[in-house]
């Protein structure tokens, strides 16, 4: 087995990001003018302190899913899937590079995401300098990684995760299988049902109103294993999907 | 050495592309490979590459292209249209150079000082960024690209596609020049191309073999000096066996027997219209193996 070039690897990451930059720049986009929108609406419903705050949680993972829908959908675009896959590069090497971007960009994202929480809650709360505003963006971004995120990550998160990379293995294996208009058919309708994060939203809250979430919190670490798992599983099914 | 046996592939049950598909490519020739719209040249440079997957037995040096090996695909560089598949290439937002930085660390071989004379030669605009390119511009830079990638095997899709009058005879001349050398100093086995066009005029003088496909099969797999062997092109003599005629615009041309022994200039667009249709009469006098 040839051993893992991060040459390579960091290659392979910057040909994925450059062949499809104005996709992702997009998809950041439609993100965060979609948050806008819908906060509006909500901010109208129930008045901005309540949800800015509160919400963000769930924003955030919704952002998530929306990335990780709209990466997998990237590769199972036939053709670009297919020529990023002909380039030198073992399928572990491509996967690595893939999963980096996946988690860069989510990291990215949840950044952004908190600084525009914390920017507009600040906004809301008081009228203070560029200079203030921008030291306590920073802290608050800070402590809301450790207020909200850890507690986050305790609940329920990692079966979301969990459960957002077996939809996809399940999804391409299917895919894969499935030929002509139903493979089409049956892909878009998993992209969309994904898209809205209904499955894995529904299933975190689920779990959370029922508190599974506190008694699985010791094997977090297999949770993450099992995530890279089926991510693997997924990485592979997508690498065969064909059109037969 | 590329070898194929009973391919099948199909985009759908009813759209069968390939049944039964047998080819031999030995190394060291620049194969043009012709066809009509549809049958199946883009599908079959993607298959060898591993782009797509196929049911049958095929490799390359040994290797089967759909285990996308990586030793094997340092040296197989799949190079496609842009036209064609739009969402491949037209959103790379880099310039060509940041493009070469990337694809010298994915090819051992990448040859700067190649690239660097191919992008003068072909006028490609460095400054501009690839999708702000147009047509004709991105494929220029992705030709010279694919080419400086100095892979054993190349494969082309339609590269002249959009290029100017210019270009095109530069461009043949820089295929010439890289594939006449090995990959590199240690480098033993020649290097193969495998170029796919409709315009068979940019092939004159550049390559040496032939590939013409036809409805789910290869019809035709020679050398131009095996064709150049047994036909002949032009206007015929009574004293010649005409196979195949066409109107052209100064008279009949023809594609003839040549009886004489003698190596004779083959021209590749009478050749493709005869092998299609009147496969009948031309192709026994081939065995369909270089």
């Amino acid at each position: 087995m040839n051993k893992l070039s991060f040459r390579r690897i960091k290659a392979l990451m910057k040909y994925e990001i450059t062949s499809d930059a104005r996709s992702l720049l997009y998809i950041l986009g439609s993100l965060f003018v979609f948050e806008i929108i819908i906060s509006a609406v909500f901010d109208g419903l129930h008045g901005p302190d309540n949800w800015i705050v509160e919400g963000s949680d769930n924003w955030i993972m919704f952002g998530s899913f929306m990335l990780t829908t709209s990466l997998t959908a990237r590769y199972l675009r036939p053709t670009q899937t297919r020529v990023y896959l002909t380039l030198p590069g073992s399928p572990l090497e491509k996967f690595v590079a893939h999963i980096s971007i996946y988690f860069l960009v989510t990291a990215a994202i949840v950044l952004v995401r908190f600084g525009l929480v914390e920017l507009s809650t600040l906004f809301y709360e008081t009228e203070i300098s560029a200079k203030d505003l921008l030291l306590g963006v920073s802290l608050k971004v800070f402590d809301r990684f450790e207020d909200v995120w850890v507690d986050h990550a305790k609940t329920f998160s990692y079966y979301t995760h969990a459960f957002n990379f077996m939809i996809f293995a399940i999804m391409g294996i299917v895919v894969r299988r499935l030929r002509g208009p139903l493979q089409k058919v049956v892909y878009y309708f998993c992209m969309f049902f994904l898209f809205f994060g209904i499955v894995g939203s529904e299933t975190a809250g689920l779990l959370d109103v029922l508190n599974l979430g506190k008694e699985f919190v010791p094997f977090m670490p297999l949770f993450i294993v099992l995530d890279i798992f089926l991510g693997w599983l997924l990485y592979r099914s997508i690498c065969k999907v064909q059109a037969k | 050495m590329i070898s194929i046996k009973n391919l099948e592939y199909g985009y759908s049950s009813s759209k069968h592309v390939f049944d039964n598909l047998n080819l031999e490519l030995p190394d060291g020739h620049i194969y043009g490979l012709l066809g009509k719209n549809g049958i199946g040249k883009t599908t079959l440079l993607s298959i060898l590459a591993g782009a797509l997957f196929a049911k049958g037995e095929y490799d390359i040096d040994g290797i089967d292209p759909r285990k996308r090996n990586n030793d094997l695909m340092e040296q197989v560089r799949l190079d496609v249209d842009l036209d064609i598949n739009p969402t491949m290439g037209i959103n790379f937002a880099t310039k060509p150079q940041t493009l070469a930085n990337i694809l010298a660390d994915l090819y051992p071989n990448f040859d700067k000082a190649f690239l660097q004379k191919a992008i003068e030669r072909l006028e490609v605009p460095t400054g501009k960024r690839l999708y702000k390119m147009s047509m004709g511009e991105q494929r220029k830079a992705l030709a010279a690209l694919s080419l400086a990638c100095n892979t054993r095997y190349l494969f082309m899709d339609e590269p002249t596609n959009g290029m100017d009058i210019t270009s095109r005879t530069e461009f043949k001349k820089l295929v010439a020049e890289q594939y006449a050398m090995p990959c590199d100093e240690q480098a033993t086995v020649d290097k193969t191309i495998v170029i796919s066009t409709h315009q068979v005029d940019d092939l004159e003088g550049l390559i040496d073999a032939v590939i013409i496909l036809g409805k789910e099969n290869v019809l035709l797999c020679a050398t131009l000096e095996e064709i150049g062997k047994k036909l002949k092109f032009g206007f015929a003599t009574p004293e010649d066996t005409v196979l195949y005629s066409e109107s052209g615009a100064n008279g009949e041309e023809c594609v003839m027997r040549n009886d004489s022994g003698m190596e004779m200039p083959v021209n590749t667009r009478l050749l493709f219209s005869a092998v299609t249709r009147k496969p009948k009469v031309i192709l026994p006098l081939f065995n369909n193996k270089i």
